[in-house]
């Protein structure tokens, strides 16, 4: 009988704990508004409270000016940002990449090279101490997405075989994690 | 094209790589990519059967239809589409080169000009019979005297793509003279990225993350097309929309080994399960050697697995270690067992021999060399910021790193100057380089050597013209079949940098006989 009762209570409390996760991530994931202007962030993150209701108006920088701050002052957003903030902070709109349609058009490598050059991303990468990924054995033309995702963490797709450190910008926000 | 994009993501891909104990033995091995496991917990659609049931309509319709983008399946293309068909290649990763463009880039050439040059005397005649040896004579003769004979032709043929090779030449294990040449950069990417832009120049489209999944037959056994998947995302083979490729004139099976197929190469041989790493791409499974056996195909030696003795322990995968390992520590160096400080084995001896002299010790080899003995190692800082190889200012220093009882590791050394002055190896006559020199100026550099995976010798049985052959001894009419896949170019040993030169030979044989 007391076995019972502990089984209970124990199980119980698992279902009470897996709800408690539940309703956190319904707590802290932030909403997801089209409507936001690029740096409006609290029109999305004010529910999770991301953004202190003393911070100063955001709704007129770029992503510059936020890093102006955010690049040594917690929280720290160089290479936590995911990229489609990144893009929004930069002028970079969801329909510029998507298109008006509905579903929105899926984007692929070449829709990224209308705004990047091989040039530059070969240039920035090029004092990567242990390898510049954007010239590797594959060549400069791999496609972005093996590496660069947009509205999930990003991944170090040379690490299905290498051991490389190197950060690959932007792995998304821990809390964005549990969209 | 949308459904692919919508498919692009690689997260399953991303390593998992872990770090376990050999059970009783100091070896840490990385664990196989969780890639190559999650793929073997599903049944490929080869293993079912029923044969596949053919289209009622045909998705799409051309001439040749090229499965891989490694150096066998570029070259069968280039070759097809020269000789006027229309031709696709079909490439279920989401990039090209397979193992071929993450390869050391060492081509076998008997009788090239740097070789005349250096005054090494060598024939196709020579290599062959290194083959042989190496392959215990069980090499079908015809297809390894083809890729003898053909060597030169097939190093010109990249040549002509533009491919550029560096001066030296190396002396890799099991040959009998120094004959390998190597690409500029190291890397068999110097001689794909050359086949891909000839692809390119020739209007061949490559499909990427496109995975065929059955070979589709006329009921008297003629290949006439494929079921593939578009936007296939390795390894979940829930992903990917299924269409139907007809091939007019055939199919080239170029998809390369299966060392990353824990599943059936632990099948071939029990040892290897995932507690042993691999040097390849996580994409080097086996589906399509089965899938060829299902319609027919003559099974040759499919469990004559070979492992590389030169990798180390310390990295993931391939790794650079082995570069040390296979440039300075076999060559000019001496290999020991830490146990006991002394050689156990010919550094120079084929593959298969080192490597199961390695595993017998129980535990990682440790080569040595000098600062002499490294000068050819071309990337050695890299290997010693990495901490896989390294530097000791002393031979008692190097001795106490590796546990090494000093005295012994000391006599070792002094015997092996003893027999490089003498011009022989008392021990294990192992070749001597014309430019070896005492182990004897610091600092002394140090790696250890551990066998991994490397390269599936056995597969599918050829002929001459890169036909499969049946179980009805004939050729599967349509069915082609060059490089890695083939299997009885190598018998029991490939001696390394005798892949390239088998793939790109076989690969254009297949490439012209296909377009006939
Ligand atoms: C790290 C490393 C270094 C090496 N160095 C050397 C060297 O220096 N010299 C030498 O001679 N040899 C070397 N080898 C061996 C040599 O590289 C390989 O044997 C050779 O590259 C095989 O070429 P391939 O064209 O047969 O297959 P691969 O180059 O492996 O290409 C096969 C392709 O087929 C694709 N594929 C497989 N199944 C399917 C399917 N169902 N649908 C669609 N696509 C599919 C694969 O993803 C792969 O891209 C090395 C091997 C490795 C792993």
């Amino acid at each position: 009988m007391r076995n019972l009762t502990v089984k209970i209570a124990v199980f119980s409390g698992i279902i009470s704990f897996i709800f408690l996760m539940y309703a956190m991530t319904l707590v802290s994931a932030p909403k997801q508004s089209s409507k936001a202007r690029g740096s409006g962030c609290s029109a999305c993150h004010e529910a999770d409270c991301k953004v202190p209701a003393d911070h100063v108006d955001t709704n007129a920088m770029n992503l510059g000016q936020c890093l102006e701050c955010h690049s040594k002052d917690t929280p720290k957003l160089t290479h936590t940002l995911p990229l489609s903030h990144t893009h929004r902070l930069n002028g970079v709109s969801c329909k510029d990449c998507h298109g008006n349609t509905q579903p929105p058009k899926l984007v692929n490598t070449d829709q990224c090279f209308s705004c990047h050059t091989i040039e530059n991303l070969l240039n920035n990468t090029k004092d990567n101490k242990e390898a510049n990924p954007h010239n590797s054995h594959y060549g400069p033309e791999l496609d972005c997405d093996l590496c660069h995702h947009v509205h999930k963490p990003s991944e170090n797709f040379c690490n299905q075989c290498h051991e490389f450190t190197f950060i690959i910008p932007s792995p998304i926000l821990k809390v964005a994690k549990l969209l | 094209m949308k459904n692919n994009k919508k498919n692009m993501n690689t997260d399953q891909i991303i390593s998992t790589s872990r770090r376990t104990l050999l059970k009783g033995a100091a070896a840490s091995l990385g664990i196989a990519a969780a890639s190559g496991l999650s793929l073997n917990l599903l049944t490929p659609d080869s293993a079912k059967a029923m044969p596949p049931v053919l289209p009622e309509k045909w998705d799409e319709e051309i001439d040749v239809i090229v499965i891989g983008s490694g150096f066998a399946g570029l070259a069968a293309a280039i070759e097809a589409k020269q000789a006027g068909a229309s031709v696709v290649v079909l490439e279920k990763m989401p990039v090209s080169g397979g193992n071929s463009i993450i390869n050391g880039g060492v081509f076998a050439v008997a009788g090239s000009p740097k070789q005349e040059a250096k005054g090494i005397k060598d024939s196709p005649d020579l290599l062959l019979k290194d083959m042989l040896k190496a392959g215990l004579d069980m090499n079908h003769i015809d297809l390894v005297r083809m890729v003898a004979e053909k060597s030169k032709d097939a190093f010109e043929w990249t040549e002509s793509l533009g491919v550029k090779y560096q001066e030296q030449i190396t002396h890799l294990g099991g040959h009998s003279v120094p004959r390998s040449c190597s690409t500029w950069n190291g890397s068999g990417s110097a001689i794909v990225n050359k086949q891909l832009e000839k692809v390119k120049t020739l209007g061949i489209e490559v499909k990427k993350k496109t995975y065929a999944t059955q070979i589709m037959q006329e009921p008297d056994g003629r290949v006439i097309g494929l079921k593939i998947k578009e936007g296939y995302k390795f390894p979940d083979e829930t992903s990917g929309q299924v269409k139907y490729l007809k091939a007019r004139k055939g199919v080239v099976l170029a998809t390369g080994g299966f060392s990353q197929d824990i599943y059936l190469r632990s099948i071939q041989d029990p040892k290897l399960t995932s507690n042993v790493d691999s040097t390849n791409q996580p994409g080097a499974t086996g589906e399509i050697l089965l899938e060829a056996l299902r319609v027919g195909a003559t099974p040759v030696q499919i469990s004559w697995i070979q492992l590389g003795p030169w990798t180390s322990p310390d990295e993931k995968g391939m790794g650079i270690g082995y570069v040390f390992n296979a440039m300075a520590g076999f060559v000019y160096g001496v290999m020991v067992d830490p146990a006991t400080g002394k050689r156990f084995i010919n550094e120079l001896a084929d593959r298969k021999i080192r490597a199961d002299a390695i595993i017998k010790t129980g535990h990682p080899a440790v080569t040595l060399a000098d600062s002499q003995g490294v000068k050819q190692v071309p990337i050695l800082d890299k290997i010693l910021a990495k901490g896989v190889a390294k530097k000791f200012d002393t031979l008692d220093e190097l001795a106490a790193a590796y546990n090494i009882p000093e005295k012994t590791l000391k006599e070792t050394v002094s015997n092996w100057n003893t027999y490089l002055k003498q011009g022989k190896d008392a021990e294990f006559d192992r070749y001597m380089q014309t430019d070896s020199k005492p182990i004897a100026v610091p600092p002394f550099y140090a790696c250890r050597a551990w066998p991994k995976v490397h390269h599936t010798m056995g597969g599918i049985q050829i002929n001459t013209k890169a036909q499969v052959i049946g179980l009805d001894r004939k050729p599967i009419p349509g069915l082609y079949a060059a490089g890695e896949i083939a299997g009885g170019i190598h018998g029991a040993v490939r001696l390394g940098s005798c892949a390239v030169v088998d793939c790109i030979v076989f690969g254009r044989i297949a490439g012209q006989q296909i377009a006939v």
